[in-house]
């Protein structure tokens, strides 16, 4: 397909990246000559300078036989203008960012149906939606939804004292009919690998599962290290009170938890104590570490660093780890801390370039592949792709399948039905089927399928 | 660890006489307490009823191994029952279950748990196994059929 892309901000780089090494032909726009020019020479990628609104740059950058468009400058107003010049050029799908909640929140006056775009993204709501996620889903780090929500796509950090140490893949498939899920892949150093029955599952390792959303209950009471002290409240404490910290804390009030939030500005917190219902707003730094043992820290659940300064989120999360609290979430901007902060012993960072790129990732790939979780570092994918009618791979046992080295089937999903595939399973048309790939076998995932 | 050495035979139950979902477990906590009498019969009760409230333990092909996590034990403790008219268990496949395992685990070694539970389950998938422990005599039998059945596992 033939992609327009304007914006090389963190969004504009990731989508050219992921989109052009999966062969679209992908052009890009952007003022910034030097931006530009490092982008094109990093990737495959043809670019054209100028103002992503104005017709003669966007004819000149072929919009004409455009498919699809993404506006994804860091301004609101050019995003929305250049998309409303794609409508008239006819461009079939029509994407923007957008940060003002003008046009994203409830009962916007000017709302994506009024202005013709297919996906407005908030990248702040995006980032905030994955964090809940997270926080919510004790123990796991990585999470993405398949199939409606039913399949679950998750990530454990295994500790020494982690139940699932020594145990071998093996052992786990013969308690499948109690504890129903698949490990589709552990990391253990740099290396990502699909593992088999004789692998064994070690203190340090990061696996990824599928369960079904109903075993998921009885998959976390085995795999709690500690128990959870008798159905107590969850408390959780959030770090800085942007928009992004305000949104976490309301919808963590909504699922019960005790909620701490804390911010340095004391003209700040008195808005986020009138504007939030139960939390408690706390008017400090992050590294003020005595306030936080005052407030509990050493018995809370998580701990969210989501102030805009990256240093700040992972020292004060280390902080906080350091004193007790169990998990640490951190909101990380710079792609190069992205990939050090899990090797610092953070349990989950977020990046609000990846949330909002995955979104529009997923919109652009739409069709068979309906919905896509990247997993951070390493490149693999998750991916769900629904069984064509008159497809020849169905009907006949996976065994027989040739099924692309490096990628595995996670769950498949047809009608009420949730099953765990093994060689005997065979493939019919309608099925939703769950999958992870190794990067190197994402395309022959997807060729495999067609 | 070996099935054969968490389970006593004085705490194998031949002739189950519950016939609902928490009379077995009811029953088999009495012949975990015949063994180990420190327990406590409610607490390990509610433990394995909060675990069959998150799913069934019953794994279908008339097995089901409730279990859970205990506070105050130093170690695995296991019973085994049969009932011969099977008794309804929200199995995953709607048949009545007929061979139990009960397993209760330290709440600090839920590897070792898993384990077992892991071996337990592989020697249940053996149809004949299955139908030697229906069809055995009584309590020594039984015993002698696990022992004997773990070793060629």
């Amino acid at each position: 397909m033939k992609i327009l892309i304007v914006g090389t901000g963190q969004v504009g780089y990731f989508l050219c990246e992921r989109l052009s090494v999966e062969g679209h032909e992908v052009s890009l726009i952007d003022s910034n000559a030097e931006r530009l020019n490092r982008t094109q020479d990093r990737l495959n990628v043809l670019g054209i300078l100028g103002n992503g609104a104005s017709a003669e740059v966007l004819e000149q950058a072929g919009i004409k036989t455009a498919d699809i468009f993404i506006a994804v400058t860091d301004m609101d107003e050019v995003n929305i203008l250049a998309c409303l010049m794609a409508r008239e050029y006819n461009v079939h799908t029509r994407i923007a960012r957008v940060r003002s909640i003008e046009y994203t929140g409830q009962g916007a006056v000017l709302s994506k149906e009024k202005l013709g775009i297919d996906l407005l993204i908030n990248p702040k709501d995006a980032v905030a939606e994955e964090i809940i996620k997270i926080a919510v889903q004790s123990g796991a780090f990585d999470v993405a939804e398949f199939v409606e929500g039913q399949i679950q796509f998750l990530g454990y950090r295994i500790g020494a004292n982690s139940p699932l140490c020594d145990l071998s893949l093996r052992e786990l498939g013969e308690i499948r009919g109690m504890y129903r899920f698949v490990v589709t892949a552990i990391t253990r150093g740099e290396k990502t690998i699909i593992p088999r029955g004789d692998d064994t599952i070690q203190a340090g390792d990061s696996i990824f599962i599928f369960a079904h959303q109903k075993d998921l209950p009885a998959i976390q009471y085995m795999l709690q290290p500690e128990k959870e002290s008798e159905r107590r409240v969850r408390r959780a404490f959030i770090l800085g009170g942007g928009t992004i910290g305000l949104q976490i804390a309301r919808e963590l009030e909504n699922k019960h938890f005790d909620v701490r939030l804390i911010d340095s500005s004391e003209q700040r917190c008195e808005q986020l104590a009138a504007k939030l219902k139960k939390t408690m707003v706390l008017c400090t730094e992050g590294t003020d570490i005595r306030t936080l043992v005052d407030e509990g820290i050493d018995h809370a659940d998580v701990f969210i660093a989501v102030t805009g300064n990256d240093e700040s989120n992972i020292l004060s999360a280390l902080l906080a780890k350091k004193h007790g609290v169990r998990r640490t979430l951190a909101l990380i901007n710079t792609p190069e801390l992205l990939n050090l902060a899990p090797s610092l012993g953070i349990d989950a960072s977020i990046s609000p370039r990846l949330a909002a790129g995955a979104v529009i990732l997923k919109y652009v790939r739409r069709g068979n592949v309906i919905s896509l979780a990247t997993i951070e570092g390493s490149n693999a994918e998750a991916l769900e792709i629904r069984i064509k009618e008159g497809s020849t791979i169905v009907n006949t046992p996976l065994v027989d399948i040739h099924f692309p080295r490096g990628a595995i089937i996670g769950a498949i999903v047809r009608g009420s039905e949730y099953i765990i595939p093994t060689g005997e399973t065979s493939l019919q048309p309608g099925d939703r089927v769950v999958v992870f790939a190794l990067p190197e076998a994402v395309t022959k995932v997807e060729g495999f399928f067609e | 660890m070996k099935i054969s050495d968490l389970l006593n035979s004085a705490a194998v139950v031949p002739d189950l006489k519950a016939g609902n979902k928490n009379a077995v477990l009811a029953e088999l906590t009495d012949a975990l307490k015949a063994v180990e009498s420190g327990i406590d019969r409610d607490q390990v009760i509610s433990v394995l009823l909060e675990r069959e409230r998150l799913g069934s333990t019953g794994i279908g092909e008339g097995v089901a191994i409730p279990h859970g996590k205990l506070k105050k034990i130093d170690q695995l403790l296991l019973s085994f029952g049969r009932s011969r008219q099977g008794v309804d268990f929200d199995s995953m496949d709607g048949k009545p279950a007929h061979l139990f395992f009960l397993l209760v685990a330290p709440e600090d070694s839920v590897g070792i748990h898993l384990k077992t539970l892991a071996r337990i389950s592989k020697l249940l998938k053996n149809a004949d196994v299955r139908k030697r422990l229906l069809e055995a005599e009584g309590r020594d039998e039984i015993y002698r059929i696990i022992v004997q059945e773990e070793e060629s596992l």
